[in-house]
């Protein structure tokens, strides 16, 4: 075999996802293939038997199968038309605000993100149900996009979430514990798109005009507050079924994944929005996202192996112990910098992968909470998703957007709430303790 | 060659079609367990290992339909501004670089794990069940194959529009 040492491979490894990447293959068999061709210059074909264990540990994972029954759900809510009334009714609750529609996309995906786990449903759905209505008011396109982009990406961190649940798998942490600690960051940076939009429309209207009096007067307020109240009884009830279960501890987060597709299922009959052609075409929708992401988890596993195996974990962790000189705020500095350049490049579910086996040990040296890290993480990862060149949300909006929305105008959009993404991971950085309160109530 | 690819693109579709049903299994046997679980307080130890198998399944055999329907995230930034012929030619190297070579070693890597398997008769370690896990690491080779069918379908095709300049 060749030997090289573990630096070149690194570096070469990390290089070649690059390049890779930027030739447009699908990044799950990048990373398998990248594992192939170290794997067989450094051991031979001997050393890649590990492979297929690896692969099984995914599949033989009662954690992980969480995965698909909370796509299904979303898919199922997403067409049982629960935030397309939500919404309706508060735009006319919010609208005679300045940028209230934006707001209301802001709280629609909060409330949504409370009974999803993934970012597509809570996309997908405002960029065809609020997209067109913003622009038909005369919002700011960027605004529209980036508004949208941001409050779907909330699905993912606010619990139930399929980011956690993968975190959990991997850390070993509760995913219990780790859904009750999303709550806080994703209530915080809700909070600051909504501050950010009141703020940015108050001072340019033009950016995000309010309803117009003939709107206006076509509902009164009494009955605008009645129907958000009804249209609120769904939702919350999904929750109470799903996370309450969860966090009572009546369920594990597998149980309840399952117990909630089956009640968004319920939903969509409710709402009479039940049909076989529509069930037939969420059930394979859902499979094809499922297999999407799943399989960036066998490529990423795959890549990993290896990259530990050459000793890249060590090339890595000397890196950056180096170039922290010592300073523990430095050093988790250097590694959320790390995962945010990465957030750009790959999805999260590969820097989980790539990163956490290299990060955690230092965590631990470093005497930092595990939790509290991976909370911090999981907010860092929101920028993964609005980050160009790869970025879920990006892809999902433009999948759907309507075309005088153009890439550019997405990008202009998303650039202030990456930044205050920011804002809200330093608030959880510098305030451990509110970030750990709840996870801290149950054992 | 044409029937061949058109062949190869049905098995995909095929599969992915039948294995999308395993999603509504999982999740019909997991409201089944939570309920007598709960419920009725009678749990049953194999309901979390068959749930495993069948997640697998479905997420594994729903690959080469997801490559089909090109469904398999990448970044297109530089890869759709380029000419057509190029895109093919970009396809026809990373094919053969990356593609090719994982699917070839998991279906040579995956085939030995499961032929141990089987001649071992494995049990899973809490309910004792036989089959599930011997099934469990079949599932590899055959979606390495499916993969791999597929994918040298779409390469196929590549190679063609490189060589005669149209649509295959």
């Amino acid at each position: 075999m060749f030997d090289l040492s573990p630096a070149l491979v690194t570096f070469l490894m990390f290089a070649g996802l690059l390049i890779g990447l930027f030739m447009g293959h699908p990044l799950a068999f990048i990373l398998g293939g990248l594992a192939v061709i170290f794997g067989l210059m450094s051991w031979g074909v001997a050393g890649l038997f590990v492979f297929a264990n690896r692969i099984v540990g995914i599949m033989d994972n009662f954690i992980l199968a969480a995965i698909p029954m909370f796509i299904f759900m979303a898919n199922l809510l997403q067409h049982s038309g629960v935030a397309d009334n939500l919404f309706l009714s508060l735009r006319y609750l919010l609208g005679p605000v300045r940028g209230g529609v934006a707001m209301a996309v802001v709280v629609v995906c909060t409330v949504f993100a409370a009974c999803t786990g993934v970012i597509g449903a809570s996309v997908v759905t405002m960029a065809l149900l609020a997209l067109p209505m913003m622009l038909k008011y005369g919002y700011d396109k960027s605004l529209a996009a980036g508004t949208i982009c941001a409050g779907g990406t909330l699905g993912i961190l606010i619990p139930p979430s399929i980011m956690l649940v993968l975190m959990g798998d991997q850390t070993g942490l509760s995913v219990g514990k780790l859904f009750l600690g999303g709550l806080f960051p994703g209530v915080i940076l809700s909070f600051l798109y909504l501050t950010y939009i009141a703020i940015v429309c108050g001072r340019r209207p033009e950016l995000g005009p309010p309803l117009s009096m003939e709107e206006r007067m076509a509902v009164p307020v009494r009955k605008r507050i009645s129907m958000a109240a009804v249209n609120l009884v769904p939702p919350t009830l999904l929750i109470i079924g799903v996370l309450g279960s969860i966090f009572s501890g009546i369920a594990t987060p597998t149980e309840a994944s399952g117990v909630g597709a089956f009640l968004a299922l319920l939903m969509t009959i409710a709402y009479r929005r039940f049909s076989w052609q529509m069930f037939k075409e969420v059930v394979l929708s859902t499979g094809r996202t499922v297999s999407m992401v799943m399989l960036v988890l066998v490529g990423a596993s795959c890549f990993t192996g290896v990259f530990l195996g050459i000793g890249g974990g060590d090339v890595l962790t000397d890196l950056i112990m180096t170039l922290g000189m010592g300073n523990k705020w430095l050093i988790l500095f250097i590694m959320m910098l790390i995962i945010f350049i990465l957030g750009a490049l790959i999805d999260w579910i590969g820097i989980i992968y790539i990163t956490f086996p290299i990060f955690l040990p230092i965590v631990d040296k470093l005497g930092f909470d595990q939790l509290w890290f991976v909370i911090c993480v999981s907010v860092n990862l929101q920028n993964s998703f609005l980050t160009p060149p790869f970025g879920y949300a990006l892809f999902y909006l433009k999948g759907v957007a309507p075309p005088e929305v153009t890439t550019e105008a997405i990008y202009k959009g998303i650039f202030p709430f990456i930044i205050l993404m920011l804002i809200g991971l330093s608030i959880c950085i510098l305030f451990p303790s509110w970030v750990l309160y709840l996870p801290n109530l149950i054992k | 060659m044409r029937g061949l690819l058109q062949v190869f693109d049905k098995i995909s579709d095929w599969a992915g079609r039948v294995a999308m049903w395993a999603l509504l299994f999982v999740t019909g046997i997991v409201v089944y367990e939570v309920f007598t679980r709960r419920v009725l307080h009678s749990p049953h130890v194999w309901t979390y290992e068959v749930i495993t198998l069948f997640y697998g399944f479905h997420f594994m055999i729903l690959a080469a339909y997801t490559l089909l329907k090109r469904g398999h995230v990448s970044i297109d930034i530089i890869y759709n501004r380029l000419s057509r012929k190029k895109q093919a030619l970009l396809d026809v190297i990373t094919y053969l670089l990356f593609f090719f070579p994982f699917m070839i070693i998991l279906i040579k890597v995956g085939t030995s794990s499961a032929v141990a398997s089987w001649a071992t008769y494995e049990m899973t370690l809490t309910a004792r069940l036989p089959l599930v896990l011997p099934a469990m690491k079949t599932i590899t080779p055959i979606t390495a194959s499916l993969l791999l069918i597929q994918g040298f379908s779409l390469f196929y095709r590549r190679i063609f529009f490189l060589v005669k300049g149209e649509d295959f």
